[in-house]
């Protein structure tokens, strides 16, 4: 790649990093998991940086991607990935508190899997109702439904969103 | 505040462990993919002008671009390819199937098994002698993970709700094993030896990671559907049921990896060996041999337990998850290691890349072939959004 070129890539993927890691977490629910989806969503990304940089809606396009990748991901069956394969940086209690705390974390998790995914799209990821169901791959009124579904079921676990002051 | 609004609100605020990509990690990787596809597309063109379909010359694989600085750390003790190449063939797909993988052969190498995926979700494929048949899916999802010598199918189902279940197919009738009682989930798929026994680890089915713990081993004899839960320690896996009944494993404590073992169904146990100050963790097992990895390193291990030979293979190939009586191993990565190198599985060239995933041990290796999306050369992106292709394959190595 020019380098005036890869400047701009790195710009642009430097700065959104992190919230590509918290919607492939979101997503997948597994940290490394999390970190294969995203790197193979921005090595994607370098590889057609030329014209995906002329995109109309950049980060509505990457998130699409990352979906993809992460639909992809599961199909080939991670979860037989032994937990070997991984580099346990900071395995430790710490992290697992954290997670354990968040009570909407548990109840996305105990979502279906479609559910899950439109609902990080539309209120994570803030696409639109019909970028979801392009990077899902079905119809809109599947998201429509699926939304609804998934937003009762979150509140049913949850009560109201709104954290009480 | 609107619901949906305050919905975003606490979506951002989610904490998330930390991640181990930086732009340190990504530029590297995908400089390195771009000139492999470069690589790959100069070797499909050649390949082209000689009117026929070869496989891509390793050589032509590596680093072409001017920039050839490795991305990863450099193997130390790499195996070299193997002279004689593996004969590929194709395995025909089932009427209406356009995407599948093979995941596991029986020992005879007469039955087959893969998943299709059909809308994001697997549906079972058995082949007899080659032929293939979908089997039906009587739950949302239907996942194959084992079959043996007298074409018993084991695997998963899932209806989208709890845990799931084990499955037995046989005689053309699926039957859902029992759990016992509580929320189970088992994972990470069901396994059968020749005698018909079927074993799986089971988790309580809570929501979220939970690392494994409080998992069960659960065996159903041959033919029965109440499971007996089997006496191993606290924190035992077990990945690979043997003919003679044995298991190999790992025990793991808070997600980390403790020692690989094999168990007998007393629960006896013999600890594999592992290099001073590592942990290792065993997943296959056939024969003498045992196959694993070194914990936290992904390298393949290799262990012969009648001579106590040791043997740790570079990183890039991962963890061993297959092993031959001949003491071959297969890697999670998809690589093939026979008498200790690396054996070519021609995967057709063009961008196509070809993993293994399982083999017997008169040589015949199962695996899939992945093809990429087409590259955007007309300058459309649609293929960044489009899945990829995955078609079955075997080998005759």
């Amino acid at each position: 790649m020019r380098s005036d070129l890869e400047r701009e890539y790195v710009d642009y993927v430097a700065g959104r990093l992190p919230r590509l890691h918290r919607a492939a977490y979101l997503l997948c629910a597994d940290r490394y998991q999390a970190d294969d989806i995203v790197q193979a969503t921005v090595t994607a990304l370098y590889m057609n940086w030329k014209s995906a940089v002329r995109a109309d809606n950049l980060d509505g396009f990457v998130h699409r991607i990352l979906v993809r990748r992460y639909l992809d991901e599961r199909r080939r069956r991670w979860s037989r990935v032994l937990l070997g394969d991984h580099l346990p940086e900071r395995p430790g209690p710490a992290d697992t508190r954290v997670e354990a705390r968040d009570e909407l974390l548990t109840a996305l998790r105990a979502l279906p899997k479609g559910q899950r995914a439109v609902v990080v799209l539309r209120y994570f990821s803030d696409l639109s109702v019909e970028a979801t169901a392009a990077a899902l791959g079905c119809s809109v009124g599947n998201v429509k439904s699926q939304c609804s579904r998934g937003l009762a079921a979150l509140r049913a676990e949850l009560g109201a969103f709104q954290e009480s002051r | 505040m609107d619901q949906e609004q305050a919905l975003r609100e606490r979506l951002a605020a989610i904490a998330t462990p930390p991640s181990r990509i930086s732009m340190d990690t990504v530029l590297p990787a995908a400089r390195q993919r771009v000139r492999r596809r470069r690589a790959v597309w100069a070797g499909a063109g050649a390949a082209l002008t000689v009117g026929a379909l070869l496989a891509v010359p390793k050589v032509l694989l590596s680093d072409a671009g001017p920039d050839n600085r490795p991305a990863l750390p450099a193997a130390t003790s790499a195996p070299v390819a193997h002279p004689a190449a593996c004969r590929p063939r194709t395995l025909p797909l089932p009427d209406g199937i356009t995407d599948m993988e093979a995941e596991s052969v029986d020992p005879t190498g007469r039955y087959i098994v893969g998943n299709a995926t059909v809308k994001h979700v697997f549906r079972p494929v058995l082949w007899t002698d080659g032929v293939p048949r979908l089997l039906p899916a009587p739950a949302e999802s239907v996942q194959v993970t084992g079959v043996n010598a007298a074409g018993v199918v084991v695997g998963l189902v899932n209806d989208g709700a709890g845990g799931g279940s084990v499955f037995r197919f046989e005689d053309g009738q699926y039957t859902v094993l029992g759990m016992p009682a509580g929320n189970w989930a088992p994972y990470p798929g069901a396994m059968i030896n020749t005698a018909g026994d079927v074993l799986v680890n089971a988790e309580p089915a809570t929501a979220g990671e939970n690392n494994g713990k409080g998992t069960i081993v659960l065996l159903w004899k041959a033919g029965a559907t109440t499971p007996v839960r089997l006496p191993l320690p606290a924190g035992a896996t077990v990945d690979d049921l043997a003919d003679d009944g044995t298991m190999v494993g790992g025990l793991y404590r808070d997600g980390a990896g403790v020692a690989g073992y094999r168990w007998d169904q007393r629960g006896e146990a013999r600890k594999l060996s592992a290099p001073a100050g590592k942990v290792t963790l065993a997943s296959a097992s056939r024969g003498d041999w045992v196959t694993g990895s070194v914990w936290g390193q992904g390298e393949a291990a290799r262990w012969n337990l009648r001579t106590g030979e040791f043997r740790q293979f570079p990183q890039r190939f991962g963890p061993g998850v297959a092993v031959n009586d001949d003491g071959w191993v297969v890697t999670q990565q998809g690589a093939l290691i026979r008498d200790g190198a690396v054996a070519d599985l021609s995967a057709g060239g063009g961008g196509r890349t070809a993993k293994a995933r399982a083999l017997t041990d008169d040589g015949l290796v199962v695996g899939s072939v992945a093809v990429e999306p087409e590259a955007g050369r007309s300058g459309s992106l649609a293929f960044l959004t489009a899945s990829g292709q995955t078609l079955p394959q075997i080998w005759q190595c």
